[in-house]
């Protein structure tokens, strides 16, 4: 784990490193599983939740970019709490058309970086690919991009999600349904 | 000539074993019995149309010469290309056309091909240039089209090659109507005017959201790939309680006084049998869904609504200023035309929609919010959200609609009938206000844009 554009790497312990990276790993695995709820349970009460079609990025705080001068802008999916739990409700819905079937998905997360943050806080990088499979095609699609994670650190250990933006490499160009959770 | 020359190459083709691909032209020259009856068959028959229609590569290839290329197509918005030496990408078929703000101002269009050897002079989907230069052998050209300068130039002789005559080929025809700008690869085509006929009407009451009369779609834009054929991508009131069901069940408990909220009243309200909405036929394959009657019933408190915040307030007061109380109350409660203008661009709710057809089974559609001039900026941040509810790959509502057409084009490989059903509401259609009218949910509008399609596709006598 080491901090882009310092010779060394980040103070932050070994500890919170692999507590990180866990929980990147635990937030993936729910939503594989369609585990919306429990994952649903991982968000703050005020959360940003940021698909943006832009490729080029501000850095560091992306997440406080879309609460500010970010909102002015298109996004491929901008929700608040209110807006992230109608979405999971929409997944759930009998008649969401693009679940029927179920699309499965596996992710890998993977190049976990952590930069410097405010106190109390973690900002995290990572790079993610997903495979999903639509059954009603019997076709595999391969998403790529990268993360970036907002978090709280709990006392007593674990992270909750203050926000999360996550990056598509083709975020610019025409996509099929992305109904998926990144 | 082109026809000397693809024959020498099939020739050639022929002789090292290659398969020839038969080019578009000739294509048309030798129709096959299949397409012409799927034509002539929906022109007996307004009610139905082939299923080949939506298949067929044929067709396909048809409708690219004689719908899109003799079309007023829509190619982009002025606000796209605010300044001098501004370009954006556009396509009138699957024609490259670079559409430039050039330096006299004035909007221009020429097709993305280098004269010489053919290469695309543009790959970015928009820059600013004075300039385009072939990356293939440096022929460059002005924003004009106008051919500036070979490289190595000794190799053309001065009394055979006149730069004059080896510019970019110019879009024959260009329009504007309040900032949306047309092309057409018909230099014979009627005037942009005629052409869109009562739908101008629908582009005002689009683009009066805003007190200026000017919209900007500069808020960024879905792009959605849609793998289905392009003219299900239509104006259709029936399917909103079946395809969009789920945006109830997300919905919830939701405060029906957010966006969303009230969208989810709006469904249960306009679809039913006794919905006072209504499907206009406006002619020249321009359709609509017709909110007006519902909305207009509600004016008092869907401006009451807007005029909840600050801001809305200001923008109610700055709409009556404009236009005075009546217009702009009605022009605020309508909110959209809900018109698909033949045969590429729709403006549905707050967005400007381009149709992009690739393939007989492959369809992207460009959804960019329009953005209100003169307006307090929550204004334009609350309709890019109302925006993205619904709309693009992650919406509440498009993908939906995509995963639909994507079903109806392969239920569709399925034979024996040969002609799908268009004829919902036919015993009740009538005319009201000078124009083919139906129930919200009837097939008036798939009816208009077929007759239209018809009309372009065979040799004119339907």
């Amino acid at each position: 784990v080491t901090t882009p554009g310092s010779d060394r790497p980040v103070e932050a312990d070994f500890h919170t490193a692999m507590s990180v990276t866990s929980f990147l790993d635990h937030e993936a695995d729910l939503l594989d599983r369609v585990e919306l709820e429990e994952w649903l349970g991982l968000w703050c009460a005020d959360p940003m939740y940021v698909v943006p079609i832009d490729w080029a990025q501000p850095d560091p705080a992306a997440d406080e970019f879309y609460r500010g001068p970010g909102r002015a802008r298109v996004c491929i999916v901008y929700d608040d709490r209110a807006r992230l739990e109608q979405r999971i409700r929409r997944l759930r819905s009998q008649y969401n058309w693009t679940q029927n079937p179920p699309v499965r998905s596996q992710r890998m997360i993977s190049s976990v970086v952590l930069h410097p943050a405010a106190a109390g806080e973690c900002i995290v990088t990572s790079k993610f690919m997903l495979a999903l499979y639509r059954m009603s095609r019997g076709e595999v699609a391969v998403l790529a991009g990268h993360l970036h994670h907002r978090l709280e650190m709990l006392d007593g250990g674990g992270f909750r999600i203050l926000g999360k933006i996550a990056t598509l490499i083709n975020c610019d160009a025409s996509l099929e349904d992305m109904s998926v959770l990144f | 000539m082109r026809w000397a020359s693809s024959s020498v190459i099939g020739r050639e083709l022929a002789m090292t074993g290659y398969r020839v691909v038969r080019c578009a032209r000739e294509k048309e020259q030798t129709m096959t019995d299949a397409t012409t009856v799927t034509i002539s068959r929906s022109g007996a028959d307004e009610h139905r149309i082939g299923r080949e229609a939506y298949l067929s590569n044929e067709i396909f290839e048809r409708e690219l010469e004689r719908i899109f290329g003799r079309s007023w197509v829509y190619l982009a918005h002025e606000s796209e290309i605010p300044n001098v030496g501004d370009y954006r990408l556009s396509w009138i078929g699957r024609q490259s056309v670079i559409v430039t703000r050039r330096q006299d101002g004035e909007i221009g269009a020429m097709y993305n091909r280098c004269a010489h050897r053919g290469s695309t002079i543009c790959a970015e989907a928009t820059g600013n240039s004075r300039l385009f230069k072939c990356p293939y052998h440096g022929w460059t050209y002005d924003d004009t089209g106008s051919l500036l300068a070979v490289a190595l130039s000794s190799g053309y002789a001065d009394e055979t090659f006149d730069k004059a005559t080896h510019g970019l080929e110019l879009v024959p025809r260009i329009g504007t109507y309040r900032g949306f700008i047309f092309g057409s690869a018909d230099p014979t085509i009627i005037d942009l005017t005629d052409w869109l006929g009562d739908a101008s009407r629908m582009i005002d009451a689009f683009v009066e959201q805003s007190p200026t009369g000017k919209i900007k779609l500069s808020a960024g834009r879905h792009l959605s790939r849609v793998r289905a054929n392009w003219k299900f991508i239509g104006m259709d009131g029936y399917h909103l309680n079946f395809v969009h069901r789920s945006v109830r069940d997300a919905l919830g408990e939701t405060d029906p006084n957010d966006a969303a909220g009230s969208l989810q009243l709006d469904m249960e309200n306009v679809t039913s049998e006794r919905s006072p909405n209504l499907t206009r036929d406006l002619g020249n394959g321009h359709v609509r869904l017709d909110y007006w009657p519902s909305r207009i019933d509600e004016i008092d408190a869907r401006v009451a609504d807007v005029e909840k915040s600050d801001a809305g307030r200001k923008y109610v007061a700055l709409m009556r200023e404009a236009y005075g109380k009546e217009r702009a109350e009605e022009l605020i409660a309508v909110a959209s035309p809900h018109t698909a203008i033949w045969p590429n661009l729709q403006l549905v709710d707050i967005h400007v929609r381009t149709i992009r057809s690739l393939a007989p089974d492959l369809t992207v559609v460009e959804m960019a919010p329009a953005m209100l001039e003169g307006v307090p900026d929550e204004i334009n941040v609350g309709r890019v959200r109302q925006h993205e509810f619904g709309y693009g790959p992650s919406g509440f509502i498009s993908p939906d609609d995509s995963i639909i057409f994507e079903r109806c084009q392969l239920g569709l490989q399925a034979g024996g009938n040969p002609t799908i059903e268009l004829n919902r509401g036919a015993h009740r259609v009538r005319v009201e206000d000078g124009m083919l009218t139906g129930h919200f949910t009837d097939e008036v509008t798939q009816r208009g844009q077929i007759r239209q399609w018809r009309a372009q596709m065979s040799d004119g006598e339907a």
